[in-house]
Parts: structure tokens; C-alpha cells; sequence
């Protein structure tokens, strides 16, 4: 079955066929809920901000252009990422946020555990997440999301491609040096 | 180390696409293929750990506040305008000028009723 291009969906919203948003709410809500869970951790805060990214989305949709060049993807992402920050700086949790989700104390490296269970192994990436700093997190995330370019990345996070070039090499770079002594080299996968 | 390597292994560094060069040479290199394997790994471990799972029935509760907003939009418009109009009558001038149309469309009425219905019948 062929996918149904963005645009369109945009179009027929625009000309007042609500199923056509719920068609992008639905293709959108597992990366939205991805990009808030890599900035913050609460489920009930990713999920409301979620919410108000899309509604916020729906009644600025007239204000999307695709011919300006960004995606429709990369506008969504704008709007979460920017809300996301928005929130955590008006409720000034940031830094309690980050002890409280990632854990404030230091990934153990007691040496590669064969028996790492997925979960325990997401807990232990989350936490590495967590420990970079925030400029470069948003940007690691967005480039392990599938599809999403350098140039993408720099429209969403409002910075040059050289910039974000840099931030996913120096995030990736600190968080290998995070998982690999708890991991392996293969991080509990064959090469 | 070879250009050719030092290249792709900067793109694969970043999450950079390769070129169609850059992937032959990333599957013939055995430097270039094991770093391209641990970045693709590294990547499939961030998403996979990133996956928050998405409460049943997240579309149809977007949906619902949306509709719910469009419906309080509408409502808030109604209340501004009987609002509006509250403020208006409260103002002696529009209630002078109220009073004054009433009036004339009552004796433009009247004067209809014995132009057109009385003097006809005599
Ligand atoms: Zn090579």
C-alpha cells in the first residue's frame, strides 16, 4: 500500500477533513513521543506535551509552508522540541528532572553483562542519554531516529549544519565512551 | 589511513548519508564496515531505548481536545459578542439611541398602517 503523502493530509485538513489529521497524528505520535522522551522523562508530561504539540500543529496548520522547504515531520518536531523546552523552563526542573530520571549517580562500570536484560540495557542508554549535556542530546536522538538528515536536524534545532555535525560527533563520541565499558563493543549485540 | 577512509568514517561519525561511493567502500573496507556497524548499533540502542510507548487512544484524545477547543473557540466568540452587545446597552448614549429607533420605526409603523389600510378604505 502506498504511504500517503504528508502534504495531502495536510491539504485535506486545511480543507476541513479532520480524519486526514488524525492520519498524521497517527504516523507522528511514536517519533513525537521518542524526541520528548530523549529531552524529558515523565510519561505524563511527554504525553501532555505531546497533545499540545499536535494541537498546536492543527491551528497554526494554515502557517505551514512546505514550499519554505522544511518537512512537515521537521515543522511537528519544531513545535514538540520547542514546547518541550518552553515547559521545562517555565517549571524550572530541568536540573531536578535530569536527577530524577536519568539518576544522578554515575553509570556503573563494572564490564560488559552478557545477561543484561533489554529493559535494564534501555535503562542503561537512557542514563547515558541523560548524561549528555542538552545541546548535544537532542541532536544524537534525532540523528538515531530513522530519516532524519543533518539538514533536517539544523532546522529543528535551529542551528548550523555544522553545528549539529558537531554535536552528534562529540554526543556519539561521549556516549560510546559511556556504554561501551558497561556493554561491550558490540553493546550486547553481535557486529 | 586512506582518504577514502578517513571520509566515510567522518559521515559515518555524524549519521551522515554515504555516498553510493562511500557505501561500496564501507562494505569492502573492513575498518570502514565494523564502524559503520557499531554507529548503526549505537543508533538502533538509542531508539530502541528512546521507546516510549504511546498511550491506546492518543489520536482520538488529540482529536477530542481538538474538538473540544474548537468548540470552546466557538462558544468564547458568542460570549464576546453578548458581551459586547451588555456593554454597549450599558452606555446612556446607545440606550438614548436604541430608544430613538425604536421610536421611529414604531411611528414609520403607524404612519404605514394609516396611509396604506385607513385612508384606502374610506
Ligand atoms: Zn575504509
Amino acid at each position: 500500500m502506498t504511504r500517503v503523502d504528508d502534504n495531502f493530509l495536510v491539504q485535506q485538513t486545511l480543507n476541513g477533513n479532520k480524519n486526514a489529521f488524525r492520519f498524521l497524528v497517527l504516523r507522528y505520535q511514536k517519533p513525537i513521543f521518542k524526541i520528548l522522551g530523549a529531552l524529558i522523562y515523565d510519561k505524563q508530561m511527554v504525553e501532555e506535551i505531546a497533545q499540545e504539540a499536535f494541537l498546536r500543529a492543527y491551528k497554526s496548520l494554515s502557517s505551514f509552508d512546505p514550499n519554505l522547504g522544511a518537512s512537515f515531520s521537521t515543522w511537528l518536531f519544531t513545535i514538540a522540541r520547542n514546547l518541550a523546552f518552553n515547559e521545562l523552563d517555565k517549571r524550572k526542573i530541568r536540573k531536578a528532572n535530569d536527577e530524577k530520571i536519568f539518576g544522578s549517580e554515575e553509570l556503573s562500570t563494572d564490564g560488559p553483562d552478557k545477561d543484561l536484560e533489554s529493559t535494564q540495557t534501555n535503562t542503561v542508554v537512557r542514563k547515558a542519554v541523560g548524561q549528555l549535556p542538552k545541546e548535544f542530546r537532542m541532536a544524537v536522538v534525532l540523528s538515531c531516529l530513522e530519516g532524519h538528515s543533518i539538514s533536517e536536524i539544523a532546522q529543528i534545532e535551529g542551528c548550523s549544519e555544522g553545528t549539529v555535525k558537531s554535536r552528534i560527533f562529540r554526543g556519539k563520541q561521549m556516549l560510546r565512551g559511556f556504554l561501551i565499558p558497561i556493554l561491550g563493543d558490540g553493546y550486547g549485540k553481535n557486529l | 589511513m586512506a582518504k577514502i577512509c578517513e571520509e566515510t568514517q567522518s559521515l559515518i561519525a555524524v549519521g551522515a548519508e554515504l555516498s553510493s561511493q562511500g557505501a561500496e567502500h564501507a562494505k569492502s573496507c573492513g575498518k570502514c564496515s565494523l564502524l559503520l556497524s557499531e554507529y548503526q548499533s549505537l543508533a538502533l540502542l538509542v531508539s530502541d531505548s528512546m521507546d516510549f510507548e504511546v498511550p491506546s487512544g492518543f489520536a482520538d484524545a488529540v482529536m477530542n481536545k481538538i474538538e473540544m477547543e474548537e468548540k470552546s473557540l466557538q462558544n468564547d466568540w458568542l460570549q464576546k459578542c453578548v458581551s459586547t452587545f451588555e456593554r454597549l446597552m450599558a452606555i446612556p448614549q446607545t440606550q438614548y439611541l436604541a430608544l430613538g429607533l425604536g421610536g421611529a420605526v414604531s411611528l414609520l409603523n403607524l404612519a404605514k398602517f394609516v396611509f396604506f389600510v385607513l385612508i384606502p378604505v374610506q
